[in-house]
């Protein structure tokens, strides 16, 4: 504070230097006194360079503030209180202004003017977060939707193909044996028919019924591989669904053997499909571990279908094999899964960057939720390769949380 | 050399003049570094704003003296790149009385930067 300056002075400074732009108003809204900030806010709103007037200013943005003046007939009081006005849009952006004016009494108003921009910006940033987050939302309601549809239909084709497993010998089968036992039964009878050619008739027919057998070998193998995949399908679903209702935070003890061979045997025919041997070393004393089944069933199922898939780029011969090893040591479970397959260079360790994929159509997301739920668990992921054709290994890490001993069931 | 407030050749006669002559001029003279800081502010605008020279050398302008001009149409020009010289309407507040003015604002690179006033009728 300056001691050189007179009270009045310093009156008139700090009334000047106010952080809140004021003017004293007469009632056809003369500007009679105006302070600093108002006289900035104020220039940038007035379509010309002239403050003699407030309601003059304000006509063309906001008649609402010369009309709300005249209707107000209370001796004194607010009119208005933060009026929002936007300015005229400039380069550099859109000032708001929040306008409040009070009637003093007859001839005296005072009116005040706040920058509003920087809450109006917060306002519209959170707007358009909420309808960002409400669009999210509806896809996943879409997505929820469509593999509910989808998980009906299969479950109706699951039911029929199951039918058609337990649907046994053929009818026609049988009755082709009977008639062959029926021919043989009466061979003489058959040989006035057809002299010198009964045995061939009953050979055709014996032909007949190894074609028809095999036939029915073929379709049951078919049909079972088939009724695998519609489960394997289901089950891909169902996991899905789960995910997309949000079924991360579910804490149970959760048993990583169990989890381990529920997705071998959902992969199953992926390996087969692709000569792939697994080879598996399972500590039977692995204790259970407080975490989402579902969610570590679908690490597994993503780490274990990217080993498969990794011998689709594999051209020579070699003896295909995913080893999983599944161990617990000093407080930690360590599941390790190798494959011989396809590998990674070192350019390619941005595997984990959402996005990058070394497959061809592949999205890397994988990889990265993988990672995300051993976070989740408490634990690590990794995934590594000595090189392009060299196989890789993934591992993850899982803490056993006190009070998690061992379990037998 | 007189300083005549819409002279074209005024940033040249600024930046010959002395200092008295600047003190002397029939308009407000306000002289500012590239800091912004008030290195000159001579007697008419003093008279008109009720501010001391000595109260207002050294402090920022914009901000500090004059905070009704920290906004796009006055203090942001000054911070644009290249030369600036241009005259527009303004309302100043001097003693919190609403003073129509007309604003001469002149930067040259290098130079110190200058912010004329003059009164013009209501």
């Amino acid at each position: 504070m300056d001691a050189r300056l007179t009270e009045q002075e310093r009156l008139l400074r700090f009334l000047y230097n106010c952080p809140v732009g004021i003017a004293e108003v007469g009632a056809d809204g003369t500007i009679r006194l105006l302070n600093a900030l108002g006289a900035r806010l104020l220039m940038e709103a007035a379509a010309s360079a002239d403050l003699s007037n407030l309601f003059a200013v304000f006509d063309a943005l906001e008649p609402a503030i010369r009309g709300r003046a005249a209707q107000f007939t209370a001796p004194a009081g607010p009119v208005f209180e933060d009026l929002r006005v936007k300015l005229p849009p400039r380069a550099g952006g859109v000032t708001h202004l929040a306008v409040s004016l009070i009637k003093l009494d007859d001839d005296e108003y005072m009116a005040a003017f706040r920058d509003l921009s920087a809450v109006v910006a917060a306002e519209e940033e959170l707007r358009a977060a909420i309808e960002r987050d409400a669009l999210q939302r509806g896809k996943i309601e879409i997505i929820g939707t469509i593999l509910h549809d989808i998980g009906n239909a299969v479950t109706a084709m699951g039911t029929r193909v199951g039918r058609l497993v337990t649907d046994g010998v053929w009818p026609e089968q049988q009755s082709l044996a009977r008639l062959r036992g029926l021919f043989e039964a009466k061979e003489d009878a058959l040989a006035l028919a057809f002299p010198g050619r009964a045995r061939a008739v009953i050979d055709m027919m014996r032909a007949m019924e190894k074609s028809l057998d095999a036939r029915h070998q073929d379709w049951t193998s078919s049909v079972s591989l088939f009724a695998t995949t519609v489960t394997h399908i289901r089950q891909i679903i169902m996991l899905q669904r789960s995910v997309v209702r949000g079924s991360s935070g579910a804490r149970d003890r959760v048993d990583l053997r169990r989890v381990l061979e529920d997705a071998l045997v959902v992969l199953l025919n992926a390996f087969e499909n692709r000569n792939v041997r697994v080879v598996r070393r399972v500590d039977p004393a692995t204790p259970r571990v407080a975490g989402d089944a579902t969610r570590l069933m679908q690490l597994l199922l993503n780490v274990l279908k990217n080993a498969c898939e990794s011998f689709d780029g594999v051209t020579d011969d070699r003896a295909r094999q995913v080893s999983v090893n599944l161990d617990h040591a000093g407080g930690e479970i360590t599941l390790v899964m190798r494959d011989n397959g396809a590998g990674f260079d070192a350019a390619a360790q941005s595997l984990f960057e959402r996005g990058a994929s070394t497959k061809p159509g592949g999205s890397g997301i994988g990889l990265t939720s993988a990672r995300d739920v051993a976070r989740a668990h408490g634990g690590t992921f990794t995934l590594t390769s000595e090189g392009l054709g060299l196989g890789a290994v993934a591992t993850l890490r899982i803490p056993v949380h006190l009070g998690e001993g061992p379990d037998s069931e | 050399m007189s300083l005549e407030f819409h002279a074209a050749d005024l940033p040249a006669a600024l930046a010959a003049a002395s200092d008295d002559a600047l003190q002397d001029a029939p308009f407000g003279v306000v002289r500012v570094d590239a800091a912004s800081t008030v290195t000159l502010y001579n007697r008419w605008e003093s008279q008109l704003s009720g501010l001391s020279s000595e109260s207002v050398l050294g402090k920022t302008f914009f901000t500090q003296v004059a905070p009704c001009t920290n906004n796009f149409m006055v203090a942001h020009r000054y911070e644009q790149a290249g030369d600036l010289d241009e005259t527009i309407d303004y309302v100043f507040t001097y003693r919190l009385a609403p003073t129509p003015v007309r604003l001469r604002m002149i930067k040259r690179d290098g130079a110190p930067r200058w912010l004329l006033v003059e009164r013009r009728g209501r």
